[in-house]
């Protein structure tokens, strides 16, 4: 069998050549992360109770190598210090939903104690502009619709909720029929339908309008039930549509029962949306004990997944076509990466790493710089 | 090879329980029973009616998301602290039901031991030996209770009730076959209790005194702790014949099935409550899946919100029928958790400090002894070790644990020597 390729486009990305720019530092795990539209902020829920904003402008990139035979060390340095870092203060527990409007100027946050919040951004000093409680226990997921006027939440309570954005605790559906803590929600990109994803891999697609359930899809490859421990692991951790919405794509794990304390073999399960049926089980290059957390499609055509375990993280690179991953990259730090976001510029990776750094890939060939010529960004 | 606990001597017939009946009796004929007999031993007269309910939580809880919660700190971990029934003190929110019952319990957030094996056996094995498993084997606590407060007890002294797949254990060491837990697989009821359908039950009461004669005529010759063993393990097998319907907890009410909730901990803390009224000493209920080095959350969330509502509606009954001034209640796991979040979301086995709950008789409810640093890295404020904990399991149901087990002739001490009671906890 052919070993996967990826041919870039002409000025297109090149996941070969992800390298790391830029690591946004903090002290405690990161747990989502996304850019806003105009690609000045960048956002993330962390394992404390605030929404952090770095402002990509005042971050200095890592410093290049000046001399392409010399081995390049570890952790590159920036060339200037600095820490943009701004902590939105609202929630009452770590924040792990996560989900930005079209506009740029709003967000939408959701905690483990059930708090969703609503934000003005893009303010020099962002303020909740309302808050309430959207489930009993754990949101796991936010995600805004693409006309910004709908938020849906998903939450440990069993339930997906619609509300409207311009008024606290204004709902507008609730979806009820999961049988187990829902793990993940996302609108569909023609804004009619969302779907809803739980600890068991079932997918259910609803009508927005009328809150009724159209089908279901099964994602049950991500989770095992532990016959030796009688319980429940696994789960769809990441979910996202393509562009046009033709495609699903469901990140977790699979494997066989190892109970507890171990995770499964990272796995993104790509659909087709129309017919329901899954068209690629997507995989490592190499059997990896692990959880894929996060996946984006790239407008070039190739999908993009974070994820890892104690022994590692990684990003995978595949396309469509193969189920084998034509690119893997290893992070140097033993952390996985719990989620993944691209940026505008569709060149830019940003990854929420557990060891409380987001790092930025880009996905180019490395520029070889006169020391000179080193600076940074201001 | 073979040793004799009890030794061949007739002397040794007579049975410790008539033994101390013979000192009553001449106590009585003499005057008043307080001046003359040992008040050790007359401790352990009252000791006899005590009864003991043991909860393990299997894999090692997290004291994080139970009864020692660092909220808003770097490993703390999502969730909440909340109010409880004692003003002060907060549990995790993962424990809504046992906050409103926390007046009836003692909780020991500075739980410690040192060189504490790898293996969740050896740990488990500390906890409940008090000594490390390297200088064992020890009876486990169960056992030593069916010994000291259930011999010569018809009913299995200690009932073990497990989840699924659980088999029994060698948890008597010593003390004999006798006092080994017998395990309720599933909370099941033990296999074969129903009287074969060959014998009705005239036939089968002169099979089992045909049975006894044989017995004492070979016991008087050759006797050893094995037979004993085997003679004691039919008689409770026909106790538990006669009472089967003490494992059927469909006999409760249904309020109280639903009370309990119709998960497997549920029924078998009803379970619990049912061997506890019908007067067996010493019960042990386990739940599983605590040890969760990956998704240390998720699984806490799933197992301690089946585990917290039946806990407390069981300490609650047992208090509504007076239960509680004579049954001891421990809630323990073999080691705590680490402060340490690691990368998948889990945490891993940590012995420098975890939590242990009490309860019940003997022991002075209602506050909390010991304490950790704001992020529950290190005991900062009366470290208590597991072999501390032992002893005063002893003391808090009038044992000594200072006392000597006999064993070949030899005496091995009930409790590890070196420690002593946490006199804190008793009352």
């Amino acid at each position: 069998m052919d070993e996967p390729k990826y041919v870039p486009k002409p000025d297109g990305a090149d996941p070969v050549a992800t390298r790391l720019v830029a690591e946004l530092k903090h002290d405690r795990g990161i747990l989502a992360c996304k850019y806003d539209p105009a690609n000045q902020f960048l956002f993330a829920g962390a394992r404390d109770y605030f929404v952090h904003r770095w402002d990509l402008d005042k971050e200095p990139v890592l410093e290049p190598p000046t001399d392409p035979k010399k081995k390049p060390r570890y952790p590159p340095v920036p060339a200037a210090p600095a820490d943009s870092r701004l902590e939105m203060v609202k929630h009452q527990s770590w924040v792990g939903g996560l989900s930005l409007f079209s506009d740029g100027d709003r967000l939408a946050t959701g905690d483990f104690v059930g708090q969703l919040v609503i934000w003005s951004g893009r303010a020099s000093e962002p303020k909740p502009m309302f808050s309430f409680e959207a489930h009993k226990g754990s949101i796991r997921k936010v995600a805004v619709s693409p006309d910004g006027k709908l938020v849906a939440t998903a939450g440990n309570d069993g339930a997906v909720r619609v509300w409207h954005t311009d008024a606290a605790e204004k709902l507008h559906q609730e979806m009820l029929g999961h049988d187990c803590h829902v793990y993940h929600v996302a609108f569909h990109p023609d804004g009619k339908g969302l779907i809803s994803a739980d600890l068991k891999g079932v997918v259910k697609h609803w009508d927005v309008e009328s809150g009724k359930l159209i089908r279901e899809i099964d994602a049950s490859q991500l989770h095992t039930y532990s016959v030796k421990y009688e319980v429940d692991v696994g789960g769809i951790r990441g979910m996202t549509f393509n562009a046009d919405g033709s495609q699903l794509a469901c990140a977790g794990a699979t494997g066989e029962d190892k109970g507890i304390a171990h995770s499964g073999d990272g796995r993104v399960l790509l659909f087709d949306w129309e017919s329901g049926n899954l068209l690629k089980e997507l995989r490592p290059e190499k059997k990896e004990v692990c959880t894929a957390w996060g996946v984006q499609f790239h407008p070039d055509g190739f999908i993009v997944a974070s994820g890892g375990s104690r022994t590692g993280g990684f990003l995978w690179f595949w396309t469509p076509e193969n189920d084998v991953a034509f690119h893997q990259l290893k992070f140097r730090q033993r952390a996985p990466g719990f989620d993944v976001d691209l940026a505008p510029d569709n060149k830019t990776l940003a990854v929420a790493d557990h060891d409380g750094t987001v790092r930025l890939y880009e996905m180019t060939a490395e520029a070889i710089v006169e020391p000179a010529k080193v600076d940074a960004k201001t | 090879m073979n040793f004799d606990p009890s030794c061949s001597s007739t002397a040794h017939l007579v049975s410790r329980r008539s033994m101390l009946s013979n000192m009553l009796a001449g106590a009585a004929g003499v005057g008043a029973l307080g001046q003359l007999v040992h008040p050790l031993v007359a401790k352990e007269i009252e000791a006899k009616k005590k009864q003991v309910l043991i909860f393990l939580l299997n894999g090692g809880l997290s004291q994080f998301e139970s009864f020692d919660p660092k909220p808003n700190t770097d490993t703390g971990g999502p969730f909440r602290s909340i109010s409880t029934a004692v003003p002060g003190i907060h549990f995790s929110e993962l424990m809504p039901y046992t906050a409103q019952i926390s007046d009836k319990l003692a909780v020991v957030r500075s739980m410690f031991a040192e060189k504490v094996p790898g293996s969740h056996g050896g740990a488990r094995e500390y906890v409940v030996t008090g000594r490390p498993p390297q200088q064992g084997p020890y009876p486990w606590i169960g056992p030593v209770y069916s010994k000291l407060l259930a011999d010569n007890v018809d009913l299995p002294g200690n009932i073990h009730i497990t989840p699924s797949r659980w088999g029994p254990r060698q948890d008597a060491a010593f003390l004999g076959p006798r006092h080994a837990s017998l395990v309720l697989s599933g909370g099941k009821p033990p296999l074969n209790v129903d009287r074969p359908t060959l014998f009705d039950k005239e036939l089968d009461d002169t099979r089992y005194k045909l049975r006894q004669i044989a017995d004492l005529r070979f016991s008087q010759r050759r006797r050893t702790a094995y037979t004993e063993a085997y003679q004691s393990s039919y008689d409770q097998a026909a106790q538990l014949i006669r009472q089967k319907e003490l494992f059927d907890v469909t006999k409760e009410s249904e309020k109280d099935q639903l009370r309990y909730g119709s998960h497997d901990v549920g029924r078998h803390c009803l379970m619990a409550r049912r061997l506890l009224e019908k007067g067996v000493t010493c019960v042990k209920v386990t739940h599983n899946n605590y040890d969760s080095h990956m998704e240390n959350f998720n699984f806490h969330l799933e197992q301690l919100g089946e585990f917290d509502q039946p806990f407390a509606t069981l300490m609650q009954d047992l208090d509504d029928r007076g239960m509680l001034d004579s049954t001891l209640v421990m809630l323990v796991t073999e080691f705590g958790r680490t402060p340490t979040i690691q990368p998948d979301n889990g945490r891993d086995h940590w012995p420098p400090n975890w939590s242990v709950v009490l309860g019940g008789c003997g022991i002075q409810t209602g506050g909390v002894l010991g304490a950790t640093n704001d992020n529950g890295t290190e005991i900062v404020d009366r470290p208590v070790h597991v072999g501390e904990m032992f002893h005063t399991y002893l003391r808090a149901v009038g044992l000594d644990p200072t006392a000597t087990h006999q064993v070949g002739g030899n005496k091995v001490p009930i409790g590890a020597p070196e420690r002593s009671a946490v006199e804190e906890l008793l009352s």
